[in-house]
């Protein structure tokens, strides 16, 4: 006979006792929660009146609010460690009679979200009912998550669970370790199953995966930051920054199919775990170089104007006369519209300056040499593509496994141009914006932004470099 | 090696006959040894049966017996509300639908119960009746009557008979639920509930126990694990329930427990018999292939423990892998009706295949 110490003993019949079932289910995007509250016969009269708080027999709509709230507020919810706000989408309860005698369950719906990159999620329950309560929480799996529970630790008499997550087979199998991203990828993923119907289907699902790729690009991610510090920095124009989305795109299309092709045509050699950290070292690096010439070139620049240098700014002068098209009569003018500042101290700068140098800089900013910029920018537009979207690449993939490679090309193009779209668009909101900023509002701190853009670059390629390196060697 | 003697294990517990009408009855339990006694003496007489075709002539016999209302009370659409209307709770507590075997006639009592029995082997057969018999027992020794007893058992049929169509019967009550789905010549009784309250019981001088070999058979799997493996097996915090019962259609279980690739090929042996004992209700012309299809698929199985490892106290295990999902709660309760360790919930399923969702 066994010899092991027992368990703790399962005393207890649900006859006696209030018993809440928890499923959890990690579905693509979000933590489905249901909760099933069943009260056995002996206890159900006590727990039917708990709920009935106006004693009327009957769960008004206010009353299974108001346990729904409990419910609710018992749960608490975090996926990796931090918080995720649990809500709760429905519930059902049975005639009040039939819960006081112990039939019927009550079931309350909740959903949290839980990214499709995340871990793990962890829940425990605080919930109590004036009779003696039992916690049972279950995880399950849901058909298509493309992930399900590696690991389950339960603890506290059932109240706490602590779930790990893992990729499910499928995908693996497919010779990728890229993890499903966001919801867009995953819709993406899901789509891809789907068969299509007619010639307007591949249509509305190629616009859709447009639309997804430039929602994606709205997530974290992507190289805005870097991208739209690059464009202060050089003080880029609308032109350059189109270009700048556009290499983006390029590179990004192009970095998916090529690892892709790799991972599919020798998947036991190219591992996407190693090459993505690697391509994040190449790009830093490349980032890095950018960032330091940059600063560099505006810290000269930067001196030159401090000390009022006119030499070199006749072009900018000359574009911002023509710009405003005003002389020193015009500007008195401007000012007395309330166009420029009139602010004694700038007027001071200006004339010490020997001309109107504080204007010229903050309303025409120096473009970037013309054969330089053109490689800086492409370089900087690359290693904003560089890296390929996780879920880009699993629907490459997906799609060979799934003998759909043209279909899914096609759809990496759409969403490549969606996120692409949306970058441009990002940009040219910048530097106008930028442009619109320095009309209104210049200063030192105006001035000098030029070169904290360029420093961000710098310190986003080092962050970069040690973050692929760090990736490479597993830490 | 191993297939053979889980082959041998069934042709033990699945050559049967079934009994004829009576058998209610003169239950002489569903223990193993009485299982493989009666089945060998069904057997003997040449009574094996199993054909689906069998179990639509028997269901056509019985509508055919019926007048237009109790037929039209019967008969329902295969929708996914009537297929999931059963539960293990007693009548005054969850509204069934279709006929109740007290309303019915005699002869058409028997015409239900040749239906379960071309449905089922002949230790199916006697599980079943044996918890119907063990409920009149339960209603016999007083307490809460909530509406049950032996017969208060419903049938009732989803879908036509028919020898191409899906199809299911229903028969159900207080601690019962089987869903026998029946598409062609293939069978699948997933989900189907089996309680028992109580337990074990005595009647005419025999001990019934209906789900003792169920019982048996997981302590053995237990008792055969090491330390390592049972560490893995049993499950951090007590589980005294069921977690996929009634209304938990179309759910799978995430895996817990200790997957069963770890085990050495008796444990395996041992395992296999466990997973017999859940399948052999069906005939051996169905059982045959779930069985070879869950030792196929050994290597992706779980076994999970709750529980105390000494029989005679509450238990709660697992077995879930890619064909089944297996669970057994023996519970300990108070008060009326739920002294001592007297009272089982189990289920059985097949992910993604509840009432043959994958026939259709």
């Amino acid at each position: 006979m066994l010899s092991a110490p027992a368990q703790s003993p399962a005393s207890a019949h649900p006859l006696d006792e209030v018993l809440q079932q928890v499923y959890l289910t990690p579905a693509a995007t979000t933590l489905d929660v249901q909760v099933d509250v069943v009260a056995g016969a002996m206890v159900a009269p006590g727990f039917a009146r708990s709920l009935d708080t106006d004693g009327d027999r009957r769960l008004s709509a206010a009353e299974t609010t108001a346990h729904d709230a409990r419910v609710r507020a018992a749960l608490a919810v975090a996926t990796d460690g931090a918080p995720a706000e649990l809500v709760v989408t429905g519930s059902v309860y049975p005639p009040y009679d039939l819960l006081a005698a112990g039939g019927g369950v009550i079931t309350v719906r909740a959903g949290a979200p839980l990214s499709a990159s995340a871990g793990a999620f962890a829940v425990t329950d605080g919930y109590v009912a004036d009779q003696k309560t039992r916690i049972q929480m279950s995880v399950l799996v849901a058909a298509d998550a493309g992930r399900s529970a590696s690991s389950v630790r339960r603890g506290h008499e059932g109240r706490a669970i602590a779930v790990g997550l893992a990729r499910d087979a499928a995908p693996a199998a497919a010779g990728t370790e890229a993890t499903p991203g966001e919801g867009t990828g995953t819709a993406m993923l899901e789509a891809l199953r789907e068969p299509l119907g007619s010639p307007w289907a591949l249509v509305a699902l190629i616009g859709v995966c447009a639309l997804l790729g430039a929602l994606h690009a709205l997530t974290p991610g992507h190289g805005k930051a870097m991208l739209a510090a690059y464009l202060v920095g050089s003080r880029g124009t609308p032109r350059q920054a189109v270009a700048l989305g556009a290499v983006v795109t390029v590179t990004h299309t192009g970095s998916v199919l090529l690892l892709g092709a790799a991972v599919l045509a020798a998947g036991h050699y190219v591992m996407p775990s190693v090459l993505v950290p690697g391509l994040k070292v190449v790009t830093g690096v490349v980032v890095l170089v950018l960032g330091v010439r940059i600063l560099r070139r505006r810290l000269a620049g930067a001196g030159r104007r401090s000390y009022g240098d006119g030499r070199g700014h006749a072009h900018e002068r000359f574009d911002a006369d023509e710009r405003f098209g005003v002389d020193e009569a015009g500007v008195d003018d401007r000012r007395s519209r309330g166009e420029i500042p009139s602010r004694p101290d700038e007027l001071v700068v200006a004339h010490r300056a020997g001309g109107p140098y504080l204007l010229q800089e903050r309303t025409r900013p120096a473009p970037v040499p013309a054969g330089g910029g053109r490689r800086e920018l492409a370089a900087m537009g690359a290693a904003g593509g560089l890296i390929p979207c996780p879920e880009a690449l699993g629907v490459l993939i997906l799609a060979a496994g799934l003998n759909r490679t043209a279909l899914g090309l096609a759809m990496i193009v759409a969403f490549s141009a969606g996120l692409g779209a949306v970058l441009i668009g990002l940009g040219l909101i910048l530097v106008t914006a930028r442009d619109r900023f320095t009309d209104v509002r210049p200063g030192p701190l105006l001035w000098r932004l030029p070169i904290f853009s360029a420093a961000l670059v710098v310190v986003l390629g080092v962050v970069m470099t040690v973050s692929g390196a760090l990736g490479m060697t597993g830490a | 090696m191993r297939r053979l003697a889980g082959s041998a294990v069934l042709i033990l517990a699945l050559t049967t006959g079934c009994g004829d009408a009576d058998d209610e009855d003169t239950t002489t339990g569903a223990t193993p040894n009485a299982a493989v006694v009666s089945a060998a003496a069904s057997a003997a007489a040449g009574n094996v049966t199993g054909g689906t075709r069998d179990v639509m002539n028997a269901a056509n016999a019985f509508l055919a017996s019926l007048g237009d209302t109790e037929r039209a009370g019967v008969l329902g659409e295969r929708t996914t509300a009537n297929l999931s209307q059963w539960s293990n709770l007693p009548d005054q507590l969850f509204k069934r639908a279709g006929l109740r075997m007290d309303a019915l006639s005699a002869e058409q009592q028997g015409a239900v119960r040749k239906i379960l029995q071309a449905a089922l082997s002949s230790d199916g057969y006697a599980q079943l009746t044996g918890i119907t018999t063990g409920d009149g027992v339960l209603k016999d020794s007083g307490g809460m009557d909530l509406g049950f007893g032996a017969d208060h058992y419903w049938i009732r049929i989803l879908g036509t008979p028919s020898e191409s169509e899906i199809w299911t019967i229903q028969y159900g009550g207080h601690h019962l639920a089987v869903n026998l789905t029946i598409k062609g010549d293939v069978m699948t009784m997933a989900p189907t509930l089996w309680g028992a309250q109580p337990a074990s019981y005595t009647t005419g001088g025999t001990t019934v126990a209906p789900l003792r070999g169920e019982t048996d058979a997981a302590f053995a799997v237990m008792d055969a694990l090491d330390d390592k493996q049972r560490d893995a097996a049993v499950l951090d915090t007590a589980i005294t329930e069921i977690v996929l019962g009634a209304q938990q259609d179309g759910k799978t279980l995430a895996d817990e427990g200790v997957p069963v690739s770890t085990f050495t090929e008796k444990q395996k042996e041992l395992l296999m018999a466990l997973i017999t004992e859940w399948i052999s209700p069906l005939t051996p012309t169905q059982a045959q292939s779930r069985i070879e299809l869950a030792e196929d698929n050994l290597d992706k199985t779980w076994f999970a423990w709750s529980g105390d490892t000494t029989e005679g106290r509450p238990v709660y295990y697992r077995v879930q892998g890619p064909s089944l999902i297996i669970e057994f709660a023996h519970q300990q309760g108070q008060g009326a009706n739920a002294g001592g360790v007297t009272h089982i919930h189990s289920i059985y399923r097949e992910p993604g295949n509840d009432y043959g969702a994958e026939l259709s």
